[in-house]
């Protein structure tokens, strides 16, 4: 026989009304951005295997860019904690901060980075949680010094995040 | 009298006026209605888009600041031409040349124009509508060295007298119409092998 | 058979190039011989090919974003230069110098209204020195904006 637990009133009330509130807490304690490295170039073909191109949804968005073909260095989702700013490292040269601010805007940082010596904030802009949520894009570029006539990008925008769970 | 606002109707030289007075938006019409022709004769010149778009910018800056020498000796499109292709000659001079263009040179130099000369049919592109003639003259115009090349488009696109190109290149006069010779030369040649190319 | 240097006077004097008396030389020969009759109408045939089909080409990149990057470079020249600005005109902006008494290199900061159409696009560079962002380019109707870095 199951034994019976009484619970009082008080917390029965507040246990209905704090799951969706811990839900919903638990939603904005973490907010989830992609960010990517793209390389830009007039070449059809990527540098390597690994490369993907771009989503189509979002090279149609720079169009107002000369270069034909863009091709995903690296991709990932960054989640940021509340109050706290997350680093994701892009590649050897690069790695982006990102941090929501009490203003309600995401500030993301640009650090360039040097073998043997520490990264360097080369840049930092902001972008309003409003228009980042209506699927904005913020988005840092710049000549490639690997290649003459290409480029990297790196773009940040809102990864949707996933439904929460129902009670 | 346009009003201010009225750019796209202004004409180029009322444009020039009120750019000269630093209103910026004359100036980007200008660059507007120009920026294909300036970009086309750096595509031409460079051969590729990344040298043209940044030397067609590269001479926008330039127009931009020399704005107030021109004084309307020469329409504001061949003022802005001759900008592009001096910049186009500056980086041509910095890029490495390869050995394959120099046995091209060696060969124009070497007394062979009358010997290997070959006719130049009436017509060679004839039947072939205008984009595709555009299109295979520009093709045959890619296969020139850059000497080769500079001095044609100097002369059939600027209509530059040879004394004119001489200047601008730094060459002699002979070396020009040398040039100029092997240039249309290879051309015709060039133009007669697509047309083989074509009815085949 | 021509020399070089007949050759080269045809070809001059397809040019226009020649003076009078040479010219009148040059149709003398002419008058007698059909092969250098031949090649003159040759040259004049391919000058007129090449120069009435000149290739074009199309900017690859939109008006806006040319325009925004000839502004970069215009500002970088004269940040480079260290001149001050012109005066303004209009709605447009070029703005002066940061005064060197804040204790840093001067950049130049501009700001262009947005162009009367459907399509928003507006441009400004900002920031302290040790901001690398030389250009900010805004496309409201494809929801980016692109800073770029020197």
């Amino acid at each position: 026989m199951t034994p019976s637990i009484r619970v009082p009133r008080w917390l029965a009330f507040l246990l209905l009304i704090g799951l969706p509130v811990w839900g919903a807490t638990l939603r904005a304690a973490e907010a989830h951005y992609q960010v990517q490295l793209v390389w830009g170039t007039d070449d059809p073909n990527a540098k390597s295997g690994d490369m993907k191109v771009l989503a189509p949804e979002i090279r149609e968005r720079l169009r107002q860019l000369r270069w034909k073909s863009y091709f995903v260095v690296k991709s990932e989702i960054a989640s940021i904690p509340a109050k706290e700013s997350k680093r994701v490292a892009l590649s050897d040269r690069c790695a982006v901060e990102l941090k929501e601010l009490p203003n309600g805007h995401l500030e993301v940082k640009m650090f360039s980075l040097k073998p043997g010596s520490d990264s360097k904030e080369v840049a930092s802009k902001t972008m309003s949680l409003k228009e980042l949520a209506e699927g904005k894009l913020i988005i840092y570029a710049g000549d490639s010094k690997d290649r003459w006539d290409d480029a990297w990008l790196v773009i940040v925008g809102e990864d949707k995040p996933a439904a929460p769970p129902k009670p | 009298m346009s009003l201010k606002s009225d750019y796209p109707s202004a004409s180029d030289e009322q444009l020039v006026a009120w750019a000269k007075d630093g209103d910026t938006e004359a100036f980007e019409e200008l660059i507007h209605r120009h920026r294909d022709k300036i970009y086309a004769r750096a595509m031409i010149m460079m051969r590729n888009e990344g040298d043209a778009v940044d030397l067609s910018q590269e001479a926008w800056v330039k127009a931009w600041q020399r704005l107030r020498q021109f004084q309307g000796e020469s329409s504001f499109a061949t003022w802005m031409t001759r900008i592009v292709i001096n910049l186009c000659l500056d980086q041509i001079r910095r890029q490495k040349r390869t050995r394959a263009e120099s046995i091209e040179e060696l060969e124009e130099e070497s007394g062979g124009v009358e010997r290997q000369m070959p006719v130049v049919e009436n017509n060679p592109t004839e039947g072939l509508e205008t984009e595709e003639l555009r299109r295979r003259i520009d093709e045959a115009m890619g296969k020139l060295t850059d000497a080769h090349r500079t001095v044609l488009v100097l002369h059939e696109f600027d209509g530059l007298e040879y004394k004119e190109i001489a200047k601008r290149v730094g060459i002699s006069i002979g070396t020009v119409m040398s040039r100029l010779f092997y240039a249309r030369r290879r051309m015709a040649t060039l133009l007669q092998s697509l047309k083989r190319e074509r009815s085949e | 058979m021509k020399t070089t240097e007949f050759t080269l006077d045809l070809q001059a004097y397809v040019d226009g190039e020649l003076d009078a008396s040479h010219r009148a030389e040059v149709e003398r020969v002419l008058a007698s011989d059909a092969e250098a009759r031949a090649l003159v109408e040759g040259l004049r045939q391919l000058s007129e090919l090449v120069r009435t089909h000149e290739p074009l080409a199309r900017v690859p990149e939109s008006r806006e974003f040319y325009w925004s990057q000839i502004q970069r470079r215009i500002a970088a020249a004269e940040v480079a230069e260290g001149r001050e600005a012109r005066p303004a005109s209009g709605a447009l902006n070029w703005l002066r110098w940061l005064a060197p008494a804040l204790g840093v290199a001067a950049v130049a900061v501009f700001v262009v209204l947005p162009r009367p159409s459907a399509e928003t696009t507006t441009l400004a560079s900002n920031g302290p020195v040790e901001d690398a962002v030389s250009m900010t380019f805004r496309s409201d109707a494809d929801g980016v904006t692109i800073h770029w870095i020197n």
